[in-house]
């Protein structure tokens, strides 16, 4: 060996030996050659190791791999730089790059192997830290954009491009204030010089703009980038886009100012019962602050009777039941029941399992007075038409005055109610009382009648209503003398409503008076439903003015007819008796005819005097009636004789059956008979046979009166026993007022019987009528 | 036998005149009045056997009269015929003075039929 490769051989071992990598020599077979300090150091080699084989200091599964390496290199080839993880002396695992060389002899032929070892421990977790980090940055939904202390974006990461649109290429190298609402572009002068003040900015909230042009709350956190020597290079920025929490938070927000805001009593509470939340709705309701009531039992307001409804509720809401709209009555502070409807609905955690109960609590109590209200209303009307209906049926003053007096004193809930008539006494000065309702008449009588003073005036004048909450604070109150007001012992009037009753035309009847020892009693609606009535009221006294008026009238027609009967008859009874007197002495001839004209004239005048008078008194219901024992047989055979001697030219056929004996009116009955025949004569003039039948058939007597004459059409018949009808064609010839069978009809009735006709046109009528025998029917 | 004494009180003079004629005719003596002051000064002065009444009278009425007579123990012999021309047997029934009744305009034959039963 020359010097110079003796030299170069000490080089080498000095280079060998001073290396920081670790180096391990083998020969083929694996048999170690030689190690330097650094793998001593690394691995705790030392001197023993070597002429030991390399897979004594390696496992087995790092020499299984060692081993391919060699064979790798046998065949020519390099290993460099292989990374590989090995354990250190320490028994740590050191990140390790390998180079393997071949050692080859002067004819290359390969002798050995070098392995170098280089621990990149530190390096591998510089570069795993930073893979982390990259990772981290590209999988963050926060974008994280990083930019230079001029403002100029360096890095740009997934999230950025989520939150503000743009891609990556796009923005880098632009400047950030393509993100900054010109409005807050001075905010990254405050952002910049603050972290190159090396200070950080955490959670900033602002607005940025997306690539849409859209505005992003965000919350921005800005930090300084150092380079090695902590120089200030650069700045990070982690801008959050909270434009979801914004939302809930304004959510919360509003849901919390509706809650404090609503009228409803909105509290929750626990499952055991014990509030734990208490709006201003429920203050307002329930008289409780929230300090008063958080953390008390919900039975506080709980009505002792109706403590059940808590477990029911309780019981419902923990099998996850809500409950809709349950009516009823909660306590209130001062003790005062108030209806409420309660909406109770149970609260879940996150897991959704119930942990207590939220009750929306409606004070129901305006709702159920209007709806009594609307119940009274009802009830209002009800009695107003029950007072329309009633006083319209009524024709009775006294009986209508008393029926709206009581009516109204009820409907506007007056202490005493009155009715005073529009009349003055002769000096003028007191109104006639006619009812009273609420209040004994006596009240009244103790001083005399109500006085013509300013108050009672303008009712009486028919000036308008007068509604006074509190009458002794009117001006019209107390103007009149002596008394200047209410008297001692008056009813103690305070609110006071009277209403004037106005007949159709315009006339004051009178006013209703209501009084109530309270003030303010009477509302307007007591003021329109009493109006109402005084109105009904005032046409049901006109009616029953008009009726009876015309009562009044019928009654003086009554009386003049009675009177002009009268006074006819006295001139008619003095004729027929003179006539009389000369028939009974004149001698037969012409003069004893004339004479019999004359008197059957007289007597036809008579019947229809009469008939006239019979007729005010059927219609005044005062046709008079004396039943006797009357033998109705009997009574019509002589009758059939009288016309026999009278009405000769006819035969008046007569036949009669069985007992025919009852209980009637002799005149009426007379009258009754004489009038079927006389008709039977008179509208059959050529029927030459009358025929007339009476007969006892089951406990009734029937009689009958025939005629062969011309017969009423079948749709006259129905009208024939009207009064003042008469079968028209005959009208013109035969006299007679049409008065006859309406009479007859009536006395038939009186009878307890009933009158029909048979007629046949061209061929006759037969009337006939039926009375029972027994008098159980008569109508007296 | 002396004559019956009858009295007529009735308003109309033709009806009292009529009816005066034919009871003298039949026999009777006849007084007519026009008047119930006139009646009752003719009864003060002797009582008739039949007294007939007119009802409706110039100072008064007939079924007053009648009432009267029936309930003065000296008058309550007396037999006494209404006669009307309005007030049907009827009313004079339903009166309860126990008369007999002749309505007005009356058949002669009836009449003195009615008078003559008290004869």
């Amino acid at each position: 060996m020359d010097l110079t490769s003796l030299n170069q051989l000490f080089t080498f071992k000095s280079i060998f030996e001073s290396l920081e990598d670790a180096v391990i020599c083998h020969d083929i077979d694996f048999k170690i050659t030689d190690i330097n300090p650094a793998a001593a150091r690394l691995f705790g080699f030392t001197g023993e190791q070597v002429g030991k084989t390399v897979s004594g200091i390696m496992e087995k599964t790092v020499f299984e791999e060692y081993e391919r390496l060699v064979d790798t290199v046998r065949s020519g080839a390099k290993v460099q730089g292989f990374r590989t993880v090995c354990r250190s002396i320490t028994g740590k695992d050191l990140h390790v790059s390998i180079t393997i060389s071949p050692i080859t002899d002067a004819e290359q032929k390969l002798i050995g192997i070098s392995q170098m070892i280089r621990d990149i421990s530190d390096e591998y977790t510089a570069e795993e830290q930073q893979a982390t980090l990259a990772a981290i940055i590209e999988g963050s939904e926060d974008a994280i954009v990083s930019k230079t202390l001029d403002g100029f974006i360096t890095s740009w990461n997934k999230g950025a491009q989520g939150v503000f649109g743009y891609a990556a290429p796009e923005v880098i190298g632009k400047h950030i204030t393509i993100l900054i609402p010109p409005d807050r572009i001075h905010e990254e002068d405050y952002i910049i010089n603050k972290v190159r003040a090396g200070q950080k900015i955490e959670h900033y909230k602002t607005v940025r703009l997306a690539k849409d042009g859209t505005e992003i709350p965000i919350s921005l956190t800005v930090s300084p980038i150092r380079n090695k020597q902590g120089r200030i290079i650069g700045v990070s920025k982690i801008a959050r886009n909270i434009t979801a929490q914004k939302l809930a938070d304004e959510k919360q927000a509003a849901l919390a100012a509706i809650v404090e805001s609503s009228d409803d009593a909105i509290v929750s509470k626990t499952l055991a019962g014990i509030i734990t939340t208490w709006n201003k709705g429920a203050e307002n309701i329930f008289g409780y602050s929230e300090n008063e009531a958080v953390g008390r039992h919900i039975s506080l307001l709980i009505p002792p009777d109706r403590l059940d409804e808590e477990e029911r509720i309780i019981g419902s809401i923990k099998r996850g039941v809500k409950i809709d709209h349950f009516q009823t009555i909660r306590i209130s502070k001062e003790n005062k029941e108030i209806q409420v409807s309660l909406t109770v609905s149970p609260i879940k955690n996150s897991d959704g399992i119930i942990i207590g109960a939220s009750k929306v609590a409606r004070d129901i109590t305006a709702q159920r007075e209007a709806e009594n209200a609307l119940k009274s209303n009802s009830q209002k009307l009800m009695i107003l038409n029950s007072i329309g209906k009633s006083i319209s049926e009524q024709l009775d003053v006294n009986v209508i005055l008393q029926k709206v007096t009581d009516a109204t004193t009820e409907l506007t809930g007056a202490a005493f109610g009155a009715f005073f008539y529009n009349k003055t006494n002769e000096e003028g000065e007191s109104y006639m009382l006619y009812t009273l309702s609420g209040a004994p008449r006596e009240a009244f009588e103790k001083f005399g009648m109500p006085r013509n003073t300013a108050v009672f005036h303008t009712t009486f004048s028919g000036e308008g209503v007068v509604r006074v909450d509190d009458i002794r604070k009117d001006e019209r109150y107390g103007k009149m003398a002596p008394h200047f007001g209410m008297p001692d012992g008056h009813l103690p009037v305070v609110s006071y409503l009277a209403v004037p009753v106005i007949s159709s035309t315009g006339r004051v009847i009178g006013g209703l008076f209501f009084g109530h020892p309270e003030p303010g009693i009477f509302l307007q609606d007591h003021e329109d439903l009493v109006v109402g009535v005084a109105s009904q009221a005032a046409i049901a006294l006109d009616n029953s003015k008009l009726f009876e008026e015309v009562k009044t009238l019928s009654l003086k027609k009554d009386e003049f007819i009675a009177l002009a009967s009268h006074e006819l008859k006295t001139p008619l009874t003095s004729m027929s008796g003179f006539l009389q007197v000369l028939q009974k002495t004149a001698s037969d001839g012409m003069n004893k005819v004339f004479l019999d004209k004359a008197i059957k004239q007289v007597d036809k005048l008579n019947i229809l005097i009469n008939d006239l008078f019979d007729i005010s008194k059927v219609q005044a219901g005062k046709l008079q009636f004396n039943f006797e024992r009357l033998d109705l047989g009997a009574l019509i055979g002589d009758i059939c004789e009288t016309f026999e001697q009278t009405v000769p030219g006819h035969n008046y056929i007569y036949v009669r059956e069985g007992d025919l004996v009852l209980q009637g009116d002799k005149m009426r009955m007379e009258q009754v008979i004489t009038n079927l025949i006389g008709n039977a004569v008179k509208y059959a003039p050529h029927s030459r046979d009358i025929n007339i039948t009476a007969v006892n058939h089951n406990h009734e007597i029937i009689i009958s009166v025939i005629d062969y004459g011309a017969g009423i059409p079948a749709a006259e018949q129905a009208h024939i026993f009207s009064q003042f009808y008469r079968v028209r064609e005959k009208d013109r010839n035969i006299s007679g007022l049409g008065l006859g069978l309406y009479i007859t009809k009536e006395i038939i009735e009186r009878h307890g019987g009933r009158i029909w006709v048979e007629s046949e046109p061209g061929k006759g009528a037969a009337f006939k009528f039926a009375v029972p025998v027994c008098n159980t029917h008569i109508n007296i | 036998m002396s004559k019956k004494l009858v009295y007529v009180l009735e308003d109309d003079a033709d009806i009292s005149e009529v009816v005066s004629y034919i009871l003298s005719e039949e026999g009777y003596e006849v007084n007519g009045c026009p008047t119930v002051a006139a009646f009752n000064h003719m009864i003060s002065q002797r009582l008739p056997d039949i007294a007939i009444l007119d009802i409706m009278l110039p100072d008064g009425n007939g079924l007053d009269i009648c009432r009267q007579l029936r309930m003065d123990e000296r008058t309550s012999v007396i037999n006494i015929i209404m006669m009307s021309a309005n007030t049907t047997k009827n009313e004079i029934m339903g009166s309860g003075c126990g008369a007999e009744f002749i309505a007005k305009p009356f058949n002669i034959d009836h009449f003195v039929a009615r008078v003559n039963q008290y004869a």
